[in-house]
């Protein structure tokens, strides 16, 4: 103890230790206090840190507020079609429980031709199709013809009644179809070898006729018939004693001028050629003569052929074409325009080793719808034929056509045009007595399988070939048996039909000439023929109707004409018959719909240029297969120059009047008593049916947006949603809203007002945005109408199913739907709105627990119509984006 | 009770403990005081580096200026103030002094123009050295 004592007293008394103990405590004191303040201030911060890592803030939406969809309360209202099954609350939810509409069959089918086809001999004038798709006095225009009676021709001949220097001439009487009695023409001094015969072109003098014969001496005489007498101009001029072998003239009318060209041989071997022109009035001009500089012999035979003046920008009204052969075997042809006479460019002879110089072996025509020359000839060269075409512009070369069934070359031929078109038929008659045809289609030949191999002779021509006057098909006849007659009928391009042999006469028959009718004329003869009979010199007549072959008498012409050795007669069908009566008659065609016709209202409105036309208005009637004659389908009346509107309404039956394909067809038939021609003039013609193919589907509901909770003055736009499944391929969906203040369904200020095309046979969601004009379509009351309306685009009947329909109303706000996924609470401090153009920031003061999803609502913040992209900031600095591109 | 105050009045040993004793104390508290100032001050400077946290809100290459701006959001304990700020590791002119109070937002606007379709570092530096770094292509 008392050491104890002691060392405590020592310890008191000590002064060197102490400050040294203190300096090291202050010191490890002051270690221990900066050590901890930065300690804790780090781990302070740390905490912050982790805290903003385990932040997990998410942006699922940014958009104008909406508010809950309206749904359907009640029934849909249907304007067009009709409800299959389900009810409205099917359409509340997007649950698969639906309800279904289908369209139906709605209005009237309206239908207007899409074919005008003039009947008979109507020509078409003016105007479209297109014309007739309105009562708007546009009119389509079509130009009657002269249906007085069926067509006359006419024959002259050599016939040895009285003398054979007197030609004769019958008329035939087509409505008897009768040849009358010979009638005998002045004498021409002289026996008659050749004989061409033409009639005038132009309706003012349709009576007009010309014979040109060719005696024995050498003389040609003219005759003109004035629909009176007959003029004759004997000894008009003179081809000489060798050329008169051969047929060596030829007589032809300018289509426009009325002019007719005498061109003949003038059996020289200088200026060869000479001609004369008759003029209505003034009668024959003087010789004119043609000095051939590519050719010198003694021409034999020539052709001349009327333009038809249809050629295109080139001055053809009145071109003629000349083709000629001489004696060398030289061809050559001209073509005459009216005034002068042009070698085509054609500065050598054609072809100066022809088949034959003693018989016609050279032929010219014109295609009848683009006014092109085909010059044709028999080449030297067995099988060979040749041919240069003319197109106003420039003259083909010499190109081969080889027919090699040809036995011989050719010695006789012809080409006739289709009245209606480019065809040709070429005949030829070779010097093997064979008989081939060939066909040109406007552009190229086709040889037809060889007819005969021995025919009656080939010394003349006994065969020739006619069109029909409707066009494409003929006949070809030809004599290859004593005492018979041989035909075919012919459809281009290639079918002939079976060979016919009926009897007619009992020797052969070397000479044949056929002729197709100019008019087109129900009823009438199609093709007039005549047939020299050897032996017994007969010319009788044949007659062809399209059905059947009639042989009128085998000497119903002339009972002896003396010779066989010379074509010794001619024959042409008048162009126009007198006039007394027009017709104009059009056939309209079009096609309707396939539907359940239940009534039939068909209208026509015309006019005509005269007045007082008896009109005769007919609708196809299918099942009675013909146009009625009176009843429903028929309708008359005398229409003069105003337009009249006529319709019948058909009720009973109205399918009757529906062909294959839908098709209809009215004719229309304007007859008028007079000498002059009119024009009819079609300015509408409708077909009514009801019911028509669009089958419609248009219903509406009301969608209410409560009133209390969305003000309108909130409402800044308003949505509409339909999810639904149709089956119609094809067809378009609209959906309109019902503007309050106007009364109507519109979709003006829609962002799409294409309507929608679903996919056939699957759910489809149609939403339409409505910011412009949504207050015209939301009452005070918050009730929106909506109209959903197909357009009837497709031919299909639509089954329509809804399984949601409703509308909302998109609010002045804008709402950030954000999610807090971390265990910490989130507090929000920033907003951010940025695109293109501007970049906003929003001052913002929510918490969001831990977990929690919500909405918040900006009514300060506009969006922007385009992408943005919208972020939010947290008081710890993490941010979270969404974006609207 | 007179004599033990007269006794106590005329001894004088004891007051020499005493005083030094108070005078000790007070050294000690001086020191400590002193100390904990001393210790503030000398970690103030490394808390308040600590301290910077800052959040660029939003970058915005702006069309009409031509400028890149960058939206600083001072999500630390201290102010700060941007120093420099380099653009693909070049300085760049802005709108300086730009200071930051706690909590406090605001425009860095960037001179210096971009190019559309460019890659932009840009590198925004505090004045205690912190950096604030991102990469951004101009639109």
């Amino acid at each position: 103890m008392q050491v104890l004592t002691g060392h405590l007293r020592r310890f008191k008394r000590a002064k060197r230790g102490i400050s040294t103990v203190i300096v090291a405590m202050l010191s490890l004191v002051l270690v221990v206090i900066v050590v901890g303040n930065v300690v804790l201030w780090s781990y302070q911060m740390n905490q912050v840190d982790t805290d903003k890592m385990q932040e997990t803030l998410s942006l699922t939406n940014v958009a104008k507020t909406r508010s809950p969809w309206g749904t359907a309360q009640n029934e849909f209202s249907i304007s067009a079609g009709s409800i299959l099954s389900g009810t409205y609350t099917g359409t509340k939810a997007s649950d698969g429980t639906h309800e279904t509409f289908r369209a139906e069959p709605q209005g009237f089918g309206e239908f207007n031709p899409s074919n005008a086809l003039p009947v008979g001999s109507t020509s078409y004038v003016s105007g479209s199709i297109t014309d007739l798709s309105s009562n708007d006095g546009v009119y389509m225009n079509f130009r009657s013809y002269s249906s007085t009676s069926q067509t006359d021709a006419f024959i002259a001949y050599r016939d040895s009644t009285t003398s054979p220097n007197t030609p004769k001439e019958r008329t035939w009487t087509g409505t008897n179809t009768t040849w009358n009695s010979q009638s005998e023409l002045p004498n021409a001094g002289s026996p008659v070898r050749w004989v061409r015969v033409a009639y005038c072109p132009l309706e003012s003098r349709s009576y007009e006729k010309i014979v040109i014969t060719l005696s024995d001496d050498g003389y040609l005489d003219a005759y003109i018939w004035d629909g009176t007498t007959w003029t004759m101009t004997n000894d008009i001029a003179s081809s000489g004693i060798s050329a008169n072998a051969y047929k060596c003239f030829d007589v032809a009318y300018e289509k426009t001028s009325g002019r007719a060209l005498l061109v003949y041989s003038r059996g020289t071997t200088t200026n060869e050629i000479g001609y004369m022109i008759w003029t209505y009035g003034s009668g024959w001009g003087s010789e004119q003569l043609l000095d051939l500089p590519y050719t010198s012999g003694i021409v034999r035979w020539v052709s001349l052929a009327s333009c038809p003046g249809t050629r295109a920008g080139t001055g053809d009204d009145n071109e003629i074409a000349l083709f000629y052969l001489d004696a060398n075997v030289d061809v050559y042809g001209y073509t005459w325009d009216g005034s002068t006479w042009g070698n085509m460019g054609a500065t050598a002879v054609w072809d100066a080793t022809a088949a034959i110089a003693t018989e016609e072996c050279i032929a010219v025509a014109y295609a009848q719808t683009t006014g092109e020359a085909m010059f044709i000839w028999a080449d030297s060269v067995s099988t060979d034929f040749y041919y240069k075409t003319w197109n106003g512009a420039a003259l083909s070369a010499n190109t081969p056509l080889d027919i090699a069934t040809a036995g011989a070359v050719g010695n006789w031929v012809t080409l006739k045009a289709d009245p209606v078109s480019d065809d040709l038929l070429f005949t030829v008659v070779d010097g093997g007595s064979d008989l081939n045809t060939a066909y040109w289609d406007g552009s190229e030949w086709a040889v037809h399988a060889e007819h005969d191999a021995t025919v009656d002779t080939n010394a003349q021509r006994p065969a020739d070939f006619a069109w029909e006057p409707t066009g494409g098909k003929g006949l070809l006849v030809w004599g290859t048996t004593v005492g018979q007659i041989t035909y075919k009928t012919f459809t281009a391009p290639n079918t002939w039909g079976p060979q016919q042999n009926p009897t007619m006469g009992a020797n052969i028959h070397p000479w044949i000439q056929l002729r197709t009718n100019t008019r087109n004329i129900a009823g009438d003869t199609l093709i007039l023929g005549a047939v020299l009979e050897g032996t017994v010199f007969d010319l009788g007549a044949i007659r062809w109707d399209g059905t059947t072959f009639t042989v009128i008498g085998t000497n119903t012409i002339s009972a002896d004409t003396t010779v066989i050795t010379y074509e010794c007669f001619g024959l042409e069908f008048r162009n126009f018959n007198p006039p007394t009566q027009f017709t104009c008659e059009v056939e309209l065609s079009g096609t309707g719909n396939a539907q359940n016709w239940t009534q039939l209202e068909w209208t026509a409105d015309l006019a005509f240029t005269t007045p007082n036309v008896t009109t005769t208005l007919q609708l196809y009637n299918y099942t009675a297969n013909q146009y009625p004659t009176a009843g429903d389908g028929n309708m008359t009346d005398v229409i003069g120059q105003t337009d009249v509107t006529k319709n019948q309404t058909i009720t009973t039956n109205s399918t009757n009047f529906r062909g294959t394909g839908n098709n209809w067809k009215i004719k229309i038939n304007g007859t008028k008593t007079g000498t002059t021609p009119f024009d009819m003039k079609i300015d509408w013609i409708r077909l009514k049916v009801a019911p028509s193919d669009t089958c419609r589907l248009d219903i509406n509901n009301n969608f209410t947006i409560d009133p209390v909770t969305y003000p309108r003055s909130t409402i800044c736009g308003i949505e509409i949603q339909i999810r639904f499944n149709e089956t119609a391929n094809g067809e378009r969906w609209f959906l309109k809203a019902y503007n309050w203040a106007t009364g109507t369904f519109t979709d003006a200020g829609f962002n799409d007002t294409t309507g929608d095309t679903p996919t056939p046979n699957a759910w489809n969601d149609y939403a339409i945005s409505v910011t412009a004009n949504w207050a015209d379509y939301v009452t005070n009351d918050g009730v929106i109408r909506i109209e959903l309306v197909n357009e009837g685009l497709s031919t299909d009947q639509a089954t329509v199913e809804i399984d949601f329909f409703g509308a909302r109303a998109i609010m002045n706000s804008t709402s950030f739907d954000v999610k807090n996924s971390s265990p910490l609470s989130i507090h929000i401090v920033a907003l951010w709105i940025t695109n293109s153009t501007n970049h906003q920031r929003y001052d913002a003061d929510m918490f969001l627990n831990s977990g929690e999803s919500a909405s918040y609502l900006r009514a300060d913040i506009t969006l922007p119509e385009n992408g943005f992209i919208a972020k939010v900031i947290t008081e710890r600095g993490n941010a979270a984006a969404f974006s609207n591109d | 009770m007179k004599q033990l105050m007269r006794r106590f009045m005329r001894n004088k040993r004891a007051i020499t403990p005493v005083l030094s004793s108070l005078l000790l104390t007070v050294i000690a508290v001086a020191g400590m005081a002193i100390a904990t100032s001393a210790t503030y001050v000398i970690t103030s400077n490394l808390r308040e580096t600590m301290s910077e946290r800052v959040l660029a809100e939003d970058v915005w290459f702006n069309p009409a200026a031509r400028t890149i701006e960058v939206y600083l959001l001072n999500t630390g304990k201290v102010n700060i103030h941007i120093r420099s700020v380099y653009v693909n590791h070049t300085s760049r002119s802005f709108n300086n002094p730009f200071n930051l109070e706690i909590k406090a937002h605001e425009w860095l606007i960037i001179l210096g123009g971009w190019n559309s379709g460019d890659l932009y570092y840009i590198d925004i530096v505090t004045s205690r050295g912190m950096h604030i770094a991102s990469v951004n292509r101009a639109p």
